[in-house]
């Protein structure tokens, strides 16, 4: 078991309340939370990554570690990565020096791991080697979104948690990032919660999803539920709570 | 009397300019280097004065609208600068000016302009203090009081409901800064001479720590803070040295333990309910 | 007076000694969002220190560091005790009220100096060499010679940190963006504060830069250099350490001119009449900074 959520609830000034929010990811599982606008995808990942005070229930991390009430930057050093909606790039470090910095949770370990991991993830991106020494603010959206992921995985975190990679992208990057999920799921036993708006991509990757409306997570679904146009519609709108696939 | 006017009218003068950083303030901005429209107003009257010959009302009114115009091109000039740019674009016109007065021999350099006329006395400050008193309650309700108010909350809002940002600013600051060269004015027309220590960046800090212990939000605290601080120190007979030792620690306690001041909107209300509390009562009801 | 090699180099002395503290200011605004004035009591601290040391009986090799840390100490007092109240998830819960109470410390810190030790200037402690040094064919004032090299080691040093080490790389990541700065494992409090620390060491090297070259330190000459130091940051453009080194070189040789062709009367106004222009002419600062898109 690789991350779990138990009755989650949190809240982020006035809006984007999640209430009793609770999942179970394997390790090397993807579980996508999909929804509409405003739902709380976003409030959920900032929630486990410690943005956001927890007012109850509990976040458990790979190794049983219980994550609430901690700070971003032990959180990410305990093996968790969290790529933020709209990349989050460092426009004004080079390619290489965003890499770097993905690399801080490292700095306890032999040095030349980081050298290593650094070149790990340039041969996976090998558009990122390219442009090594550019500044990361010249990329394009599509290569600013191969960063951040570089970034997130160059720490070999356990989790990742991904925040609409896919906004503002055209469908052929679009394919990409779930071409590159696919892999990571394959070959490196990585966890990912990935909250989407890009239903085919999820579709393309997960494992499994949840509908998340008005801040209440609604049960496990598979890929066939997600195939059914009309079912995600009506769940989307609170037409039913999911319970039922064939609800209608 | 004579020597309750003497203690009493400085403070009333610097209650005056502290109610022109108050209207600045209203802007969303810091004016750190006021004493410059102080100076600039009681160097204009002064020289109105002497060199004109012209009556103390012809020469404060000088003073105010010399002032004021000033502002209003160092607002535009310095309108893209953020609140703490500002305040330091503030301060440096500030130095630039205690810098061009004291080596100009045409207004007395280092020594100052004397021979200003002493037509100022308590009378006349407390009459220019209500005056003061009564342009900022007719501002604070008018729709441009309002919309300096807007700017300084969310310029964005603002400008969609066509307000001018740079516009609005410039005004509030010119205002702020009327006031302030009224108060150089008074004072010196009151001790009879007018030289560039009293546009002091002493003068511009106490006006800030009157301003912002006092309570920025409202007109009285303003006036609160200028005559707590000023009268206080006397009865306790602070040493002038520790004095800004004191008042530089209470300011900052006061900015990090209760930043809108010591008359805030909230103590005003409750002071209200006191004394009035059926009327607070009926205003419950009705909001 | 006219206007020579050596009064060039004078101007680059001095002007560099204010582009450390327009760095300092650089720095900690990046990080920060907040302009902390005390921070220009860090240029007083260190002389005053180090005039207290020396006349306690401490050699002057040992007393400069020592002056150094007491100052570097005072920067992080500062911040713990004045600058962090205001800080809630890394960012200032109200930035006017701590930039208020900056000036509030700023009053205190040098309002107490001056009532303890007397406010009149004293002389510089150490004393320094005489004369005229001859470099390459010219002629030049030895503390000139000494600022200058100290300088562009500073800035050497500096440019080193912030490009190439780990620290260096965290500081430019925290001020683009502090949240994704702490996904990645960063300790943004901890970087702010090393800043903080750093500021005040260019601080305290600006400090005795400037009471070395006049000879004189004062309670109060912390507020006098640092607003042309804050001058400076302005005119580089707010954001950008280069535009702040540019600006401080800039100043320091206006000034120098002006006191070659003017009176040293109207060296403030000509200084500071520099800012105006700047803003009338190009408002945006000589260099645009890329961290971020906050409005100079």
């Amino acid at each position: 078991m690789a991350l779990v959520l138990d009755g989650l609830s949190a809240s982020y000034g006035n809006a984007n309340v999640i209430r009793d929010v609770s999942l179970r990811i394997e390790a090397g599982e993807i579980c996508a939370i999909i929804g509409p606008n405003g739902a709380g995808k976003t409030t959920t990942l900032r929630a486990i990554m410690g943005y956001l005070p927890v007012t109850s229930g509990a976040i458990v991390g790979p190794a049983g570690v219980r994550l609430e009430g901690m700070r971003p930057h032990r959180i990410a050093r305990l093996g968790i990565a969290y790529v933020p909606e709209g990349r989050g790039i460092f426009s004004s470090l080079t390619v290489r020096e965003n890499l770097l910095v993905g690399a801080t949770p490292l700095r306890a370990s032999n040095p030349a791991e980081i050298g290593r991991q650094l070149e790990s993830v340039l041969q996976r991106f090998p558009i990122l080697r390219e442009r090594v020494d550019q500044h990361a603010g010249l990329l394009s959206g599509g290569q600013q979104q191969m960063l951040a992921i570089g970034r997130a995985l160059i720490s070999a975190p356990q989790v990742l948690l991904l925040d609409e990679p896919s906004l503002g992208l055209a469908p052929i990057v679009r394919r990409e990032i779930a071409e590159l999920l696919c892999v990571l799921k394959a070959s490196d036993d990585l966890t990912v919660l990935l909250v989407e708006q890009d239903v085919k991509l999820v579709q393309r990757c997960a494992d499994f999803a949840h509908v998340l409306r008005r801040g209440s997570l609604l049960p496990r679904i598979g890929m066939s539920e997600l195939a059914d146009r009309d079912w995600l519609r009506d769940a989307y709108l609170g037409r039913h709570d999911g319970s039922d696939p064939d609800a209608r | 009397m004579d020597i309750l006017a003497s203690v009493l009218v400085p403070v009333l003068i610097d209650a005056i300019a502290v109610l022109g950083l108050y209207v600045i303030s209203a802007s969303g901005r810091l004016s750190a280097g006021h004493a410059v429209f102080f100076g600039i107003g009681g160097y204009a009257s002064g020289l109105v004065s002497t060199r004109l010959g012209l009556p103390p009302v012809v020469s404060l009114i000088a003073g105010i609208v010399l002032a004021a115009v000033v502002a209003v091109v160092f607002s535009l000039i310095s309108d893209r600068l953020s609140h703490w740019f500002f305040a330091v674009a503030t301060l440096a016109f500030l130095t630039m000016m205690i810098s061009l007065v004291s080596g100009l021999d045409a207004l007395g350099g280092a020594t100052g302009l004397y021979g200003i006329p002493l037509a100022v006395g308590l009378k006349a400050t407390v009459v220019a203090l209500v005056l003061a008193i009564g342009v900022v309650i007719v501002f604070d309700r008018s729709r441009i009081g309002r919309a300096v108010r807007a700017i300084r909350d969310s310029e964005l809002a603002a400008q969609s409901l066509a307000i001018n940002p740079t516009a609005v600013r410039a005004f509030a600051f010119a205002l702020g800064a009327g006031f302030a060269g009224l108060a150089g004015g008074l004072w010196s027309h009151s001790i009879g001479l007018i030289k560039p220590a009293d546009m002091s960046i002493e003068r511009s800090l106490l006006y800030l720590i009157f301003l912002y212990i006092g309570g920025a939000d409202l007109w009285v605290g303003a006036l609160f803070g200028t005559f707590l601080l000023s009268l206080l120190p006397e009865l306790l007979r602070f040493s002038g040295a520790y004095r800004l030792v004191m008042f530089g620690g209470l300011l900052t306690v006061v900015m990090i333990l209760h930043p809108a001041g010591l008359i805030t909107r909230l103590e005003l209300d409750r002071l209200k309910a006191l004394i009035r509390p059926a009327a607070a009562a009926r205003a419950r009801e009705v909001g | 007076m006219d206007f020579g090699i050596q009064q060039i180099v004078s101007g680059l002395a001095i002007g560099g000694s204010y582009s450390l503290v327009a760095l300092g200011f650089v720095l900690t605004f990046g990080v920060l969002n907040i302009l902390n004035i005390a921070h220009v009591q860090t240029i007083m601290i260190a002389p005053i220190a180090l005039a207290l040391l020396i006349a306690g009986g401490l050699a002057p090799g040992l007393a400069m560091p020592l002056s150094l840390v007491i100052t570097v100490a005072f920067g992080g007092v500062v911040f713990v005790v004045g600058l962090r109240p205001f800080l809630a998830h890394f960012r200032p819960t109200s930035n006017l009220a701590s930039f208020i109470a900056s000036f509030g410390i700023s009053l205190f810190v040098e309002n107490l100096v001056g009532a303890q030790l007397g406010s009149d200037p004293r002389s510089f402690p150490i004393p320094m060499p005489e004369g005229l040094w001859r470099i390459g064919g010219i002629e030049v004032v030895p503390i000139d010679c000494i600022t200058l090299a100290v300088v562009v080691i500073v800035l050497v040093a500096l440019a080193l940190v912030v490009n190439r080490t780990n620290f260096g790389r965290a500081m430019r990541a925290v001020a683009e963006n502090a949240d994704v700065a702490a996904a990645q494992g960063i300790s943004v409090e901890r970087t702010i504060l090393l800043t903080v620390l750093s500021a005040s060491l260019l601080g305290g090297i600006s400090g005795l830069l400037f009471a070395a070259e006049s000879y004189s330190e004062s309670p109060f000459m912390g507020f006098d250099y640092g607003l042309k130091g804050l001058v400076a940051m302005i005119v580089g453009g707010v954001t950008s350490p280069a535009g702040a080194v540019l600006a401080g070189l800039l100043l320091g040789l206006a000034e120098a001119a002006t006191e070659a062709y003017l009176s040293s009367t109207f060296r403030d106004v000509i200084t500071f009449g520099l800012l105006f222009a700047v803003l009338i002419l190009r408002p945006q600062g000589l260099f645009v900074g890329t961290t971020k898109g906050v409005r100079p």
